[in-house]
């Protein structure tokens, strides 16, 4: 978390994977924290500076996606636009890897979806499932944005299955790039600012219980 | 020109100020509140708290989207607009009445002649 947000306050346009040393979970920047009652062997729980709702991590390949809002990489400056670019661009990816997968959104309004806990039961029309052969929905990716000095933060997790046999994250990264036609740049470092900065993230804020439980108590 | 108020300034980033008798109103315009769509969450500072201006003062949530609220003048937060916690679709139906945010007492009022007035920011709008 601390360095998706050094690299937003840097200048790059960045597509990178983001890997966990343990299970861990990231809650939403508005969600409650009495609600985060978890059990397990899990690391955190982080409160994230992008919306939604708490993502189980680990499993999953999470992924950021750092860019200048309008862009040739995000044109459009709107939150939903935005979304539906980067969910579709990992729809487009997957459907790549998988010729036949049907993705689509979900159907009940992002009002209704708030307090919903985990970010794999809400389905909004910006999160990405897949329809499968006996007609049922089920959510893949889930996103989370945030905006700040004309640039977009835009946090995604895509679930692994194993109805869902990827070829690999790198395979994907690439088609998510490719999809999104303006390629960012794909790191797996950041720069030396950027962990300096990421650094001094994880001690002031992601790394405080005043940050990590804070608001609506 | 009809929907950007004449007697507002506004920053790049679409937040507007309104220059009252002892203190500056702060609010998003019109084109930032239907951009964002859907809000669901607004974070504003306390009465009491410092604002600079261009600097964050406060966040709001739409589609999942976290976007910083950045203050167009500098000074003391007076007043919060309450009302907004419980009826948060106010920014978005009455942007530059009901859905105000936060009332400032500024510290430096020559920095509200450098924002943008209706004319430039329409211009912005537009390009």
């Amino acid at each position: 978390m601390a360095r998706d947000e050094a690299i937003l306050d840097g200048g790059r346009a960045v597509l990178r994977r983001a890997l966990w040393r343990c299970p861990s979970v990231t809650i939403g920047r508005f969600q409650a924290w009495r609600l985060v009652e978890f059990g397990g062997a899990w690391c955190g729980p982080v409160r994230r500076i992008t919306g939604g709702g708490a993502i189980f991590h680990g499993e999953d390949l999470t992924l950021a996606l750092v860019a200048p809002s309008p862009s040739p990489l995000l044109p459009d400056r709107a939150p939903e636009a935005i979304a539906t670019r980067v969910a579709d661009a990992i729809g487009e990816a997957l459907a790549a890897q998988l010729p036949g997968l049907r993705a689509r959104g979900g159907t009940f309004d992002e009002r209704s979806q708030v307090d919903v806990l985990d970010c794999f039961d809400r389905a909004t029309p910006t999160d990405l499932g897949v329809e499968w052969a006996d007609g049922s929905f089920e959510k893949i990716a889930g996103l989370a944005l945030h905006r700040r000095r004309g640039r977009i933060l835009v946090q995604a997790s895509v679930r692994r299955q194993d109805r869902l046999p990827l070829s690999g994250d790198r395979a994907l990264l690439d088609g998510i790039a490719r999809a999104l036609g303006a390629k960012p740049r794909m790191i797996e470092d950041l720069a030396d600012d950027e962990e300096e900065r990421s650094w001094q993230l994880m001690q002031s804020r992601y790394g405080s219980a005043r940050w990590n439980r804070r608001v609506r108590e | 020109m009809a929907d950007i108020p004449s007697d507002r300034r506004f920053l790049s980033s679409h937040e507007w100020a309104q220059k009252q008798e002892d203190c500056i109103v702060v609010g998003i315009s019109a084109f930032a509140a239907d951009e964002l769509g859907e809000l669901v969450y607004i974070d504003l500072p306390k009465i009491g708290a410092k604002v600079r201006a261009g600097e964050p003062f406060g966040e709001i949530e739409s589609v999942k989207a976290v976007s910083e609220l950045n203050s167009p003048i500098s000074g003391e937060v007076v007043e919060v607009n309450s009302d907004l916690e419980s009826g948060l679709e106010a920014v978005g139906e009455s942007p530059y009445d009901e859905g105000w945010m936060i009332k400032i007492e500024p510290s430096d009022e020559s920095e509200y002649n450098e924002l943008l007035d209706n004319r430039a920011y329409q211009a912005q709008l537009e390009a």
